[in-house]
């Protein structure tokens, strides 16, 4: 159910926004910006209270940092391309884009939160735009392929196109379901979303900067 | 310069209250009430966000008149970013390969 609303909640908006109805406290500075502090509270305490937290930091192994490392490595080198492709625009602005990781929600709201005093908020809200489509795109590709690609033998390629999602709508399909369910797979997939879910923050506020 | 300062300042404290909270919150993982309240709030808050997000994106005309644009330019971007995740992921095993054979 989220996965349709979360996609109608900003069609709506847009559709309030077009139709002129944006009372004048929203656009005020302190109400996004107290939400998305919100949110990243919230977030941090869900991933504390995780009931598989115990099995994420047990399963740890140092081997298991290299694939969300190679997943940052891979997606920032590949949406690099991007720059050569669209001239146009900035090339920081378009790492931030990429830096999402399927995680639409948390990146468009911190790319508007970090842009908006650089270049205003239509500016800001624009680029966060690109980054909310691209990350939509991401994650409905990540749940169309991750099962396919883990069934066929290819499990960390499936984690790391699932990107933040290997740790929670992605899992069951990557990890399959009970007897077939592959404990290995289920630390790298936990472990990876983990490190992808911190890096989130810290690599848009560095290419926004 | 104040850009700069603004800016640490916010990332700084988006980082901290994520470890912090997540600290917070594998200390009070053992009331699974506030789980079922949290999952609500989470997302209620992320629904006003996206909505004001909306808004903001719905009174810009330049956002709307550019869309079909910013669409494709999302579309690459996504699809260069999973390429690069699937070429990734080969080194990745290239490497465990090697550092199996050792």
């Amino acid at each position: 159910m989220s996965h349709l609303l979360f996609p109608l909640t900003v069609l709506l908006g847009a559709l309030a926004g077009w139709l002129g109805l944006m009372p004048a406290f929203v656009s005020e500075y302190s109400l996004p910006h107290l939400l998305l502090y919100a949110l990243i509270i919230q977030v941090g305490l869900g991933l504390g209270m995780r009931p598989d937290i115990k099995k994420i930091i047990k399963g740890f192994n140092p081997r298991l940092l290299l694939l969300p490392v190679c997943t940052i490595v891979g997606t920032l080198s590949f949406t690099f391309l991007a720059t050569l492709l669209f001239k146009g625009d900035s090339s920081s602005d378009l790492m931030a884009i990429g830096s999402g990781f399927g995680y639409y929600t948390l990146s468009s709201v911190l790319i508007v939160q970090f842009k908006e005093a650089a270049v205003g908020p239509e500016a800001a809200a624009s680029i966060a735009a690109i980054a909310l489509l691209t990350n939509v795109v991401r994650e409905m590709f990540a749940l169309i392929s991750c099962q396919y690609l883990s069934k066929k033998g290819h499990g960390e390629t499936a984690i790391s196109v699932a990107g933040i999602n290997s740790m929670d709508v992605c899992l069951p399909m990557i990890v399959g379901t009970g007897k077939s369910s592959d404990t290995r797979l289920v630390s790298a997939a936990l472990f990876h979303g983990l490190i992808l879910e911190i890096s989130v923050p810290v690599l848009i506020s560095l290419f926004c900067g | 310069m104040a850009l700069t300062y603004y800016f640490m300042q916010l990332m700084f404290t988006v980082l901290i209250l994520l470890i912090i909270s997540a600290i917070a919150g594998y200390l009070l993982r053992n009331f699974t009430s506030l789980q079922k309240v949290l999952n609500r709030s989470t997302t209620i808050t992320i629904v006003l966000l996206l909505f004001i997000f909306g808004m903001s994106i719905g009174s810009n005309e330049s956002i709307l008149s550019n869309l079909h644009k910013d669409g494709a330019k999302a579309g690459v971007i996504a699809v260069l970013g999973i390429l690069g995740s699937v070429a990734a992921t080969a080194c990745f095993r290239l490497m465990n390969k090697k550092g199996g054979a050792k």
